[in-house]
């Protein structure tokens, strides 16, 4: 596949290596492969997060990177109706290209998924491309979901979606039901892949939801970017706690160097005694003189009541 | 974050292929715009790494201020610090061509002074010469205080000059090579950690110094005192 594609293009390079990096790690909740006839074409499945009403859910949808990705953000579009994002349009998240002044080369498509996840259960609060449908709306079409594909698009690119649906099926749960929890329990899961989407859940419903709170008077657009600043705290999150890692072990490292003993330190301590005991001894004779001084004044005194 | 999340996932699953090996070996050196190995490798103050190339085309033709395209810290260029490996500086076959975009070389390391030499010992010279005074008296009672005090004295007058003159000269070293770069730079940089240290040792001669000059002060109240009382 690489013998394809013009090399010395570095957006090229960074998608080529961003697919190797999935191929070689490849996660339970999200699946993306780009069409073979144009590499910035891509097509991507979700499942619904967890302990939601979206659980067992599995979306479809596409993605266009931009020709100077990963300086421009890409753009997102829903495929399976899910009532929560329109379909056919394009969302509106700081992930997007919606957003471009949020977007962080550092990001990936990797990180764009896990955070479409993430966003899957928070409220839209009239964002473009959002849709609020109730949960029990929610839960019929993410069993819906499961029994098939989206159709979009040419031959080929459908038989890509069919491969990345069956896929998924194999790899997500199905949708539990309200009254038995055990369907769910039974189905083997991806314990980092739990801790990883958990980790970021949290982070980012908390984000929007302390945001949200401080914002509850605000216009339909001052909503909307809040919304959309709400995912650079959950993504950023997690990034910023490793360098705080690392800064730590360096700080010890440093702490260790000053503590290791030197010839300097053991140079100076005998000089230190010693101007200890040169303190002492000038204390002594400080306290001596006085002493002197008052026996003289009390002989003064003394010559004077003798001689009255 | 990706570079985090692959670290983990490489840990937990041993090795599907040797690329996946090797790949994990040089990910702490690949740059967070390109996900490539580094080149022209340059280091910003929060500890991100990048292409230098990457970097100039994201902070002049892409970011709406001056930031870090992972952690959205303020970014100097001239704060920047490029990583000198073994490898070649000079032509190297894989340069990163963007079209119709001149990069400039990246920023050069702002090398701190070299480190001062290490100091002779202090404690021989106020040791002997003490030593040689107060061995030198007759031991009666009264005249044994006095003699004490003045032998104190004097021994603790010329070292202290001494050592102030010596000091000096030191703190000046220290001072310049601490004033331009703060801890958080120093934590990062494995030279400018030993200037840390050796300004920790400075600290204490300082507090030496201090303790000698309240030395040589009481020796002169002392002195005055005697002459007021004989």
């Amino acid at each position: 596949m690489a013998d394809k594609y013009n090399l010395k293009n570095p957006a090229v390079k960074r998608i080529l290596q961003e697919l190797k990096e999935m191929n070689s790690n490849p996660s339970d909740d999200f699946m993306s492969l780009p069409l073979e006839e144009n590499i910035f074409e891509w097509q991507f499945a979700i499942r619904g997060p967890r302990d939601t009403e979206f659980e067992g859910g599995i979306y479809h949808g596409r993605i266009q990177l931009p020709s100077e990705y990963p300086f421009k953000p890409p753009s997102f579009m829903l495929l399976t109706p899910n009532g929560r994002f329109e379909t056919q349009t394009k969302i509106c998240l700081s992930i997007s290209n919606h957003h471009p002044e949020h977007w962080q080369p550092s990001w990936s498509v990797r990180t764009a998924l896990v955070a479409l996840i993430a966003f899957m259960p928070t409220n839209p609060n009239g964002a473009l491309g959002s849709l609020d449908y109730k949960k029990e709306e929610r839960r019929t079409l993410a069993v819906k979901s499961r029994e098939a594909p989206p159709k979009f698009g040419t031959p080929e690119r459908q038989k890509l979606i069919d491969e990345i649906h069956e896929y998924m099926v194999s790899k997500a749960p199905p949708v539990p039901q309200p009254s038995a929890s055990e369907a769910s329990e039974e189905n083997p899961r991806n314990e980092e892949a739990e801790t990883h989407a958990n980790s970021l859940n949290p982070e980012s419903l908390t984000a929007g939801e302390v945001i949200l709170d401080q914002e509850v008077d605000g216009i339909v657009e001052e909503q909307e970017e809040v919304l959309a600043n709400a995912n650079p705290a959950g993504v950023e999150a997690s990034r910023e706690v490793q360098p705080s890692v690392s800064r730590y072990e360096v700080l010890q490292k440093s702490d260790t160097r000053v503590q290791n003993p030197k010839p300097e330190t053991r140079v100076q301590k005998p000089d230190d005694r010693l101007f200890t005991l040169a303190a002492i001894g000038l204390t002594i004779a400080i306290v001596v003189l006085l002493l002197k001084k008052f026996i003289k004044s009390t002989q003064h005194g003394a010559l004077f009541s003798d001689g009255s | 974050m990706t570079s985090g999340f692959g670290e983990s996932t490489r840990a937990s699953a041993p090795s599907p292929s040797c690329s996946g090996n090797s790949s994990n070996d040089a990910g702490d050196f690949e740059c967070n715009i390109c996900f490539d190995l580094a080149q022209d490798p340059v280091i910003t103050l929060c500890g991100h790494l990048f292409c230098w190339p990457c970097l100039y085309r994201w902070l002049h033709h892409h970011s709406h201020s001056q930031e870090c395209p992972v952690c959205k810290a303020l970014v100097q260029e001239e704060k920047l610090v490029p990583l000198y490996g073994r490898g070649k500086t000079q032509t190297d076959p894989r340069t990163k061509s963007y079209p119709g975009m001149e990069i400039p070389h990246r920023p050069s390391g702002q090398r701190p002074q070299t480190a001062p030499p290490p100091p002779p010992p202090e404690a021989n010279p106020f040791g002997s010469y003490g030593f040689g005074l107060m061995g030198g008296f007759i031991p009666m009672a009264t005249a044994r205080f006095g003699n004490f005090t003045l032998s104190t004295a004097f021994g603790g007058f010329i070292p202290s000059l001494l050592n102030i003159h010596f000091h000096g000269f030191q703190d000046a070293t220290v001072y310049g090579t601490t004033s331009g770069y703060p801890f958080g730079f120093n934590g990062f940089h494995g030279g400018n950690t030993r200037g840390f240290t050796q300004a920790t040792g400075q600290v204490q001669r300082q507090e030496d110094n201090v303790l000698k000059n309240l030395l040589m002060l009481i020796g002169f109240l002392v002195l005055l005192t005697v002459i007021f009382v004989w």
